[in-house]
């Protein structure tokens, strides 16, 4: 049985369940609708995170180098990050569907879709779970002559540009954000982990078979802080900011 | 030749002219695997044709009329697009989460700047489409957000704001909520620069309809009242004001899990007419289009524009996805207030229509799709375009309100022979439920005495005296007995429902002014294009009807609008409900009160047909039993 079998027995399931009947699931065969990655492609769709949150905004990227990722256009965050083949969108796509696709494989979940870039009043200041207060707006994409977007939005007054490219290798992905101006206090989040340990010139996230490289570290000076039982590891955010996220493995 | 052909005609009376005589259905030839699960069209200034799909694509169809169009894919990886427009060289869609500007900025034919006009909030629901957007006079667009639909889908929610509400969008990206009291609000439309739109049936929507959709008004369905409480909201009205003057039923259960609520036969009928009293910001349907008549689903309404389809110009079309077809309508303001007749236009489309798009050459573009729901045309996707023959068909023009009655204006001169006889004529009147239950069966369905009739010389309208008119009421004129002058043609559409908000004041006919012949007490009436039963005949034979005895009931109680003898449509078989092995009591049970959960293979519940005579139940019941061998 595969993914597809097991939603629709779900929503059989579920459907049975909440009639009251006891109707017995029938697997009904589906042909899967894939979305292969032969160029560089874009899909919007629903994307679930681990723990059952739903990013309604999405926008998922996928390279013919098969590293592919999502972005949450409702934060400004980068949210999963995969391997492999690209999109199933036969749940948003086989019979009314229900909006959202999935990707291929197990994706790195690198967000939390909350917002990446935050004002912080101190370093001991938590982060927020959205953008309340920031006067968030997204602004949309545009998508250069290869196909690849760079996401706009404005955040605490600024105009901010969001581009990521494949390493050639497919050994990650590097970022680039950039703002027009400036404003003070505002922090990048880079990651956020049970464990973060600096190693190798890397940041390795203990618990998501990733690793972090922050380019011009030594100006940006990076700061990991334990907050709420958990590791972040934040930039200040005062001009461009690259940075990588390799795969472990 | 004519001579004796017109003879051999009358003498047999055989078929008059139909639809297809008239209007032609063409196909839009679509590139090789392409696939065109259409969610929004829009005809540009080159004549172009700018098309949305549901799989995220747009396309900009080179020369749409001809026999073979070039399709250049402009953009792709859009969520679920059902709607588009264009204005200053950019084209705006909307997605389900937001409203995009999509510009080609280096003229390759290729969007490459996708700007987020605005982000509406979405909870992930799967049933919160979002369509549009609407080009105003000054620029700013319309858009209309789908209720989300949780598993108890017979209570749909407004889950985040704006859901079940019309939003102003300005190209800065400023909102100004619009109207609330949405369902499923598909068919967004603007008609002279006014917002109008369509809803499709289910719980507070008794049945389709053309609504205007005024600032500050509640289109009726209250899950979207959660939200008047914002500042921003045009309308007042709460919750808690809607259900304490609503004895209809919420009903839960123990553990606090909404149960669905069923019709009962036995209740004094609601209807939004009533309800109007107590809510003011109610809008009333201007124009209610009978479900299953003309429409279970209806879509897109589009205005003809001067020099196509002839004499209708001027009138409003509207598509329909579950019966693959197109109704007309003709609209008139009586007290300040639209109201006016509908009548089916064509049907037999391949798919469900959701967009309808003028075409420059005058020809009506339908977008098509009816993934997750099912349609009386089989094909899952597609374009297809409508063209008028310049033969002009026998058809009720207009129908206007009077004081005393109804104005109907011919497309031709009919029969006076005819005309003036009072058996040609006949109207009831009916209304639907304003309740929680998914759909209403028409009830207080009363017969309208036609008193009297006033020909015009020429011959192009029939002023009717009708007794016992109901402001609030669907009246349904059936014209059978009607022929044209010239050659004796029955009405293409001899029935129109005309919704009857105001009556008009003005001069009342007096008796004396009108023909009040009525044959009817001495012969049958000649039978137009359909009337060939020979069932008086067959009475005595066996106690299971044929299909051919009960497909006149069939029609007659719209049952046929979404179930099929054979094959699968928006509901099952007959033939498939058969396999059930219900009893004919059981099946007389699920006719008047269905019990969806046992077709979960089937995504759209039947409403309740309490309407259905007890007599005509029995025996569409005794044959869809009798189809099990």
């Amino acid at each position: 049985m595969n993914l597809y079998s097991y939603f629709f027995v779900a929503c059989v399931s579920a459907f049975c369940f909440l009639m009251g009947t006891e109707a017995v699931a029938q697997e009904t065969h589906v042909d899967p609708i894939i979305i292969k990655a032969e160029r560089n492609i874009l899909l919007r769709s629903f994307i679930d995170l681990d723990g059952g949150k739903r990013v309604t905004h999405a926008i998922s990227v996928g390279s013919p180098l098969k590293v592919h990722y999502t972005y949450d256009a409702d934060n400004g965050q980068l949210v999963l990050l995969w391997k492999g083949e690209f999109l199933d969108a036969t749940p948003m796509w086989h019979d009314r569907g229900d909006g959202s696709s999935r990707p291929i494989g197990k994706a790195i979940q690198t967000g939390d879709a909350t917002p990446q870039i935050q004002r912080l009043a101190t370093q001991q200041s938590e982060f927020k779970k959205d953008t309340t207060g920031s006067g968030f707006k997204p602004k949309g994409y545009t998508l250069d002559a290869s196909g690849l977007p760079k996401f706009k939005y404005q955040t605490y007054g600024l105009n901010i540009k969001d581009a990521t490219k494949v390493i050639d290798g497919g050994q990650g992905i590097r970022r680039e954000i950039e703002p027009e101006g400036s404003a003070d206090d505002l922090y990048l989040c880079l990651a956020r982990a049970n464990a973060i340990e600096q190693k190798d010139g890397k940041y390795v996230i203990a618990d998501k078979a990733y690793s972090i490289t922050v380019a011009d570290e030594a100006t940006l000076k990076p700061i990991i802080r334990t907050i709420q039982s958990a590791q972040e590891l934040l930039v200040p955010f005062k001009s461009k900011i690259i940075y990588s996220i390799l795969f472990n493995q | 030749m004519t001579f004796i052909l017109l003879s051999i005609t009358c003498f047999a009376q055989a078929e008059s002219p139909k639809e297809d005589d008239y209007f032609k259905i063409m196909k839009v030839s679509a590139p090789e695997g392409a696939i065109l699960e259409v969610g929004g069209l829009c005809t540009l200034p080159n004549s172009d044709l700018g098309v949305t799909t549901r799989r995220g694509d747009v396309f900009i169809v080179k020369n749409p009329s001809s026999l073979k169009p070039t399709f250049q894919k402009f953009a792709s990886g859009l969520h679920e697009v059902l709607g588009l427009a264009y204005k200053n060289g950019s084209f705006y869609c909307v997605q389900r989460g937001e409203l995009t500007k999509m510009t080609d900025t280096d003229n390759d034919g290729v969007a490459d700047d996708f700007e987020t006009i605005y982000a509406w909030p979405l909870s992930g629901n799967y049933h919160e489409y979002s369509f549009g957007p609407k080009l105003a006079a000054d620029g700013s667009f319309f858009v209309t957000l789908n209720l989300g639909f949780p598993p108890a889908w017979w209570n749909p929610k407004s889950l985040v704001p704006w859901r079940g509400w019309a939003l102003r969008i300005f190209e800065d990206g400023r909102i100004e909520p619009w109207a609330a009291g949405m369902r499923s609000p598909c068919g967004i439309s603007m008609i002279d620069d006014q917002l109008f739109y369509t809803d499709n049936q289910g719980d507070w929507v008794g049945s389709g309809s053309i609504m205007q959709v005024k600032k500050g008004a509640f289109m009726g369905h209250p899950s979207s009242l959660v939200w008047t409480n914002l500042p921003q909201s045009p309308l007042k009205l709460t919750t808690e004001q809607f259900f304490a003057k609503n004895q209809t039923k919420m009903i839960y259960d123990s553990n606090g899990n909404s149960v669905k609520p069923e019709n009962d036969v036995n209740e004094k009928a609601v209807t939004e007419f009533d309800m109007k009293k107590n809510f003011p910001e109610l809008q009333l349907p201007a124009v209610w289009l009978p479900h299953g008549i003309l429409g279970i689903s209806n879509s897109e309404i589009v205005k003809i524009p001067p020099g196509s389809f002839g004499p209708f110009a001027g009138q409003l079309l509207v598509g329909d996805q579950g019966q693959s077809m197109i109704s007309r309508v003709f609209m008139e303001k009586v007290n300040g207030e639209y109201q006016g007749a509908a009548w089916p236009f064509r049907s037999g489309f391949q798919s469900g229509i959701v967009r309808l798009a003028w075409g420059k050459d005058g020809s009506l573009f339908a977008g098509e799709t009816n993934r997750g729901w099912g349609s009386a045309g089989e094909a899952t996707e597609g374009i297809q375009r409508l063209v008028w023959n310049n033969k002009i068909p026998f058809e009720m023009l207009s129908i206007k309100a009077m004081p005393d009655g109804f104005e109907i204006e011919f497309t031709q001169p009919v029969d006076k022979k005819y005309a003036l006889d009072l058996a040609s004529y006949s109207v009831e009147s009916f209304i639907y439920k304003y309740h929680s239950v998914y759909g209403s069966p028409p009830v207080n369905s009363q017969k309208c005495n036609v008193k009297g009739v006033h020909v015009s010389a020429d011959g192009r309208t029939a002023r009717i005296l009708v007794a016992n008119l109901r402001k609030g009421y669907i009246h349904n004129i059936t014209l059978d007995g009607i022929r044209s002058q010239e050659n004796y043609y029955s009405l293409v559409h001899p029935t129109a429902y005309y919704t009857l908000n105001n009556i008009p004041e003005g001069k009342i006919l007096s008796l004396a002014e009108v023909s009040t012949r009525n044959s009817s007490s001495i012969k049958t009436l000649p039978r137009g294009q359909s009337g060939s039963s020979l069932s008086g005949k067959k009475t005595l034979a066996a106690k299971i009807p044929t299909y051919d005895q009960v497909k006149g009931l069939l029609a007659k109680n719209t049952c046929l609008a979404c179930h099929n003898a054979e094959k699968r449509q928006v509901g099952p078989s007959f033939k498939e409900i058969s396999t059930k092995k219900y009893t004919v009591e059981e099946l007389i049970s699920l006719i008047y009160t269905p019990k969806p959960e046992h077709w979960l293979d089937y995504s759209t519940p039947m409403p309740p047909m309490s309407n259905v005579p007890k007599d005509e139940v029995t025996k569409i019941a005794t044959w869809i039993k009798s189809l099990n061998k």
